[in-house]
């Protein structure tokens, strides 16, 4: 058996982006603290025998930030606020799952959060 | 040498870490607790990214991971949906394997975890690494990442980079954390997770301090599937029961 076949080494090569990026911006105003994040997955392929590409993506984040006393900090946030996905592959449609499975991206979808954080 | 010294500013106590030359020379200045000074420690030779609490604790980290991956742009990790990789997940610095990240604990190696990975994106066929995601975000004070090669300096485990993570140390006060999430993706059930976490110090005699924390996470099933083709033919052909999806393709 020969651990690193072809195949081995196209997946190792195409699993991950080749480049990623994120860009992030913060903004204070007095007690409030706004943030916005993009980060940039760029494209790479599905492991199996199709090589399905997976496209290109960017997933946007925000939170805002509330220091409503001395103590008490109010977060509202947003993961992948415009609910992004990554494309639809044929690998494993047939046993129903729709997404790549080798792909940073996630498939998780957007995110809504709040938290409460207290500090004596 | 390394020298820590406390400030008070308003009552807002920061945290200094200064590093002075033999010869008294002033070598880098360390500031955790404010964002008045850019991420990345610029006069280094190496690229290092310097993540303070006031950042991590803006993020939703029901997992670590998903705060570092948010924070870190050379960082990635790929959701698994099935074998010991779901639960120890698959990182990566600069797209090499997780275990050629070396990962330390206030500065000391973290012991690996038990799974020697054998499936998820092809770095990770055979790894053995660090379970990064059973940190507690609550413990974390600043990530210090290392994004270059240091395999000279710390031994092969560090060939893709280093993160250092710094737990808190405070002698007195209390800290509580809450935290709630929702997920609304398209076509998918809206599964909350939710996160409490606690942080106390209390000084032990003059000397010393004891710091104690406690963190309690729930992340959901994010089942991502549609319904599995035989199994929707078994349901065609009459039969009743059958679940849907009647195969799990979860995402976390």
């Amino acid at each position: 058996m020969n651990p690193v076949n072809e195949s081995g080494i196209f997946n190792l090569e195409n699993n991950l982006p080749k480049n990623r990026a994120s860009l992030s911006l913060e903004r204070n105003f007095g007690k409030f603290d706004a943030s916005v994040r993009a980060n940039y997955f760029e494209t790479t392929f599905d492991e199996r025998s199709q090589r399905e590409e997976i496209e290109a993506r960017t997933l946007i984040d925000l939170d805002f930030s509330y220091q409503a006393s001395e103590t008490v900090q109010l977060i509202l946030g947003a993961l992948n606020v415009f609910d992004t996905y990554p494309n639809e592959v044929e690998t494993r449609a047939s046993q129903g799952m729709p997404f790549p499975r080798r792909t940073p991206i996630g498939y998780s979808g957007g995110q809504v959060y709040f938290k409460a954080i207290y500090k004596l | 040498m390394v020298k820590d010294v406390f400030f008070d500013f308003n009552n807002n106590t920061s945290y200094l870490t200064i590093m002075v030359n033999d010869d008294n020379a002033l070598s880098e200045v360390v500031i955790t607790g404010t964002r008045s000074k850019p991420r990345t420690v610029l006069q280094s030779a190496v690229p290092i990214d310097n993540i303070g609490v006031k950042a991590i604790e803006r993020q939703n980290n029901g997992d670590i991971v998903q705060t570092l991956k948010a924070l870190i742009p050379s960082y990635t990790s790929t959701p698994l949906t099935g074998d010991g990789s779901a639960f120890v997940k698959p990182t990566s610095l600069r797209g090499l394997p997780p275990d050629e990240v070396l990962i330390l604990m206030n500065s000391k190696r973290r012991h690996r975890s038990s799974l020697i990975a054998h499936f998820g994106a092809a770095m990770n066929a055979g790894s053995h690494a660090a379970d990064v995601g059973h940190i507690p975000s609550i413990a974390l004070k600043n990530i210090e990442v290392l994004r270059d090669g240091a395999a000279a300096q710390y031994g092969s485990d560090a060939i893709a980079g280093v993160m250092n993570f710094i737990l808190k140390d405070v002698s007195s006060g209390a800290e509580v954390q809450t935290q709630v999430g929702k997920w609304y993706g398209r076509n998918y059930g809206s599964e909350t997770d939710y996160k409490v976490g606690m942080n106390f110090g209390f000084p032990l005699t003059e000397n010393g301090f004891i710091n104690i924390r406690a963190e309690y996470a729930f992340n959901p099933k994010l089942a991502r599937g549609n319904q599995h083709a035989a199994a929707q033919a078994v349901i065609d052909s009459g039969i009743e029961g059958v679940a849907n999806p009647a195969m799990n393709w979860v995402s976390i």
